[in-house]
């Protein structure tokens, strides 16, 4: 495997399990949160599922960017290997949706289940408690535009 | 322990808190006839856990509530540092009753972390290692301290004081400021009530000093001090740190209690809206504990033909 190569999946990989352990986080909190409202009263099950679900998005993006490295770098279709400064330039990309997404999932994690704690108790504000969470996927949605727009530059290189 | 362990449990204890009795309830209860009839109406809102008779309702409601809480804490949770104020209120009950010669059972205050039958059999015996280590020298100390001197308010002092430093230890071992700083706020409480009540009744240095706890703000050697000094002394040492509480004491004892109640529920208010933590669960304890205080006024007062509006008087706020 050439190093450009090797650059390139390893920007993949930080893309999607950096940002996967953010979501992770996130998912984890906010489930358990959950589980402790849905334990005693279940019909509010689906309102809290979209605070569940949230978090997750962090993971999705970075998944998204690992799918584009690996076709635009040819390891999917199977074509020539990445140059060292294409790879570099991947592994660039990947990073900003593997930081933002580890510290946006984890802090949006802790906000949804903040919110779980609002339909717990009135849940006819749970517009609110998803609205808040949504700010924080404003920040997991820059990093990855920037992933994104890195990765389709590239070719131009 | 991590504050996020605790999320489970705080989004358990929302949905406990819906279902505690509210404002409405309480006027409800208050406004009942007799106490049957509030019995009734407590009933229908599901306290009491089917039960029939009032204390045995504050006391199941009370024993489901800690079950509860409990079972969603993450394991070794310090929830039950909590409980140790009935555990030191039933070993005082015990030691009287054992040299008063008197029935024990029904003064038990439940829920405890240690069996009441345990504990009278340890002191009965006076096998007083068969109790946990945690309370099994404090409790053959109160014993031998009551035997020798028949002292029953010595005891007494003797066990509050221990049970606010036997607080502030375990709590030191969780390493939780919220609740080092709720131990240290109710060994002020605790010295407050020594200072003011002990200077008022002239008590000696031997009973100040076993009295006194010095993990709070108020400094041990200077309260013993003042104590001796006399009542004004006490008022000024004390006007320094909690003006309120000397205001209170010098309208009525009543509301002096109140005020106290009022500080703690200050402290805990800041604790109830945390997402994460072991805040928002020690809040609603208490909160619980609040609750079942409120309804004992209530039927007591309502046995006793006590005008309402002496029952309001009496009566705290419900929600921290």
């Amino acid at each position: 495997m050439s190093l450009g190569l090797f650059l390139a999946v390893l920007g993949a990989a930080l893309a999607v399990s950096v940002a996967g352990i953010g979501s992770a986080k996130g998912v984890g909190i906010a489930s358990e949160a959950a589980a402790g409202v849905v334990v005693d009263d279940p019909s509010k099950f689906g309102k809290l599922l979209v605070l569940q679900l949230l978090p997750g998005t962090q993971g999705l993006y970075g998944l998204i960017i690992a799918v584009m490295i690996m076709i635009n770098t040819g390891i999917l279709g199977g074509s020539a290997p990445a140059s060292a400064a294409q790879g570099m330039a991947y592994l660039g990309a990947g990073i900003p949706i593997a930081i933002g997404g580890l510290f946006s999932g984890m802090a949006q994690g802790r906000v949804c289940a903040s919110g779980v704690n609002i339909i717990a108790k009135k849940p006819e504000e749970s517009s609110k408690a998803i609205v808040s969470a949504s700010l924080v996927e404003i920040y997991a949605l820059l990093s990855f535009i920037v992933s994104f727009l890195i990765v389709i530059a590239i070719p131009a290189m | 322990m991590r504050e996020t362990d605790y999320a489970f449990a705080v989004a358990y204890v929302r949905t406990l808190e819906n279902k505690m009795l509210s404002p409405s309830d309480i006027d409800s209860l208050k406004n009942a006839q007799d106490a049957e009839e509030a019995l009734r109406i407590l009933e229908q809102t599901g306290y009491g856990d089917g039960k029939k008779d009032a204390e045995e309702m504050i006391c199941a409601e009370l024993e489901k509530s800690w079950s509860e809480v409990r079972g969603a804490c993450p394991k070794g949770a310090p929830v039950d540092i909590l409980l140790y104020k009935n555990d030191f209120q039933n070993l005082k009950s015990i030691i009287k009753a054992m040299f008063g010669g008197v029935d024990y059972e029904t003064l038990m205050l439940r829920p405890c972390t240690i069996e009441p039958r345990q504990m009278a059999d340890a002191v009965r015996n006076g096998n007083f290692s068969a109790l946990p280590e945690l309370v099994s020298d404090i409790a053959a100390h109160a014993f031998d301290l009551l035997a020798k001197t028949g002292d029953g308010q010595l005891m007494e002092v003797y066990l509050d004081r221990e049970l606010v430093e036997v607080m502030y230890r375990e709590v030191k071992k969780h390493k939780s400021p919220f609740l080092e700083g709720l131990a240290k706020l109710e060994s002020d409480m605790l010295n407050c009530s020594v200072m003011l009540r002990g200077s008022a009744a002239g008590i000696d240095e031997r009973l100040a000093k076993e009295a006194l706890s010095d993990i709070g703000s108020i400094s041990k050697p200077r309260a013993v001090q003042a104590i001796l000094q006399g009542h004004e002394e006490a008022k000024a040492y004390l006007d320094e740190l909690y003006p309120e509480l000397v205001k209170a004491w010098e309208s009525s004892p009543a509301e002096f209690e109140k005020q106290k109640a009022y500080m703690l529920s200050r402290y805990l208010a800041g604790a109830r809206y945390r997402a994460f933590g072991i805040e928002p669960i020690v809040a609603f304890l208490y909160t619980k504990e609040n609750e079942a205080g409120m309804v004992r006024i209530i039927i007591s007062g309502l046995k006793n033909n006590i005008p309402k509006e002496i029952i309001s008087e009496r009566l705290r706020e419900l929600y921290v």
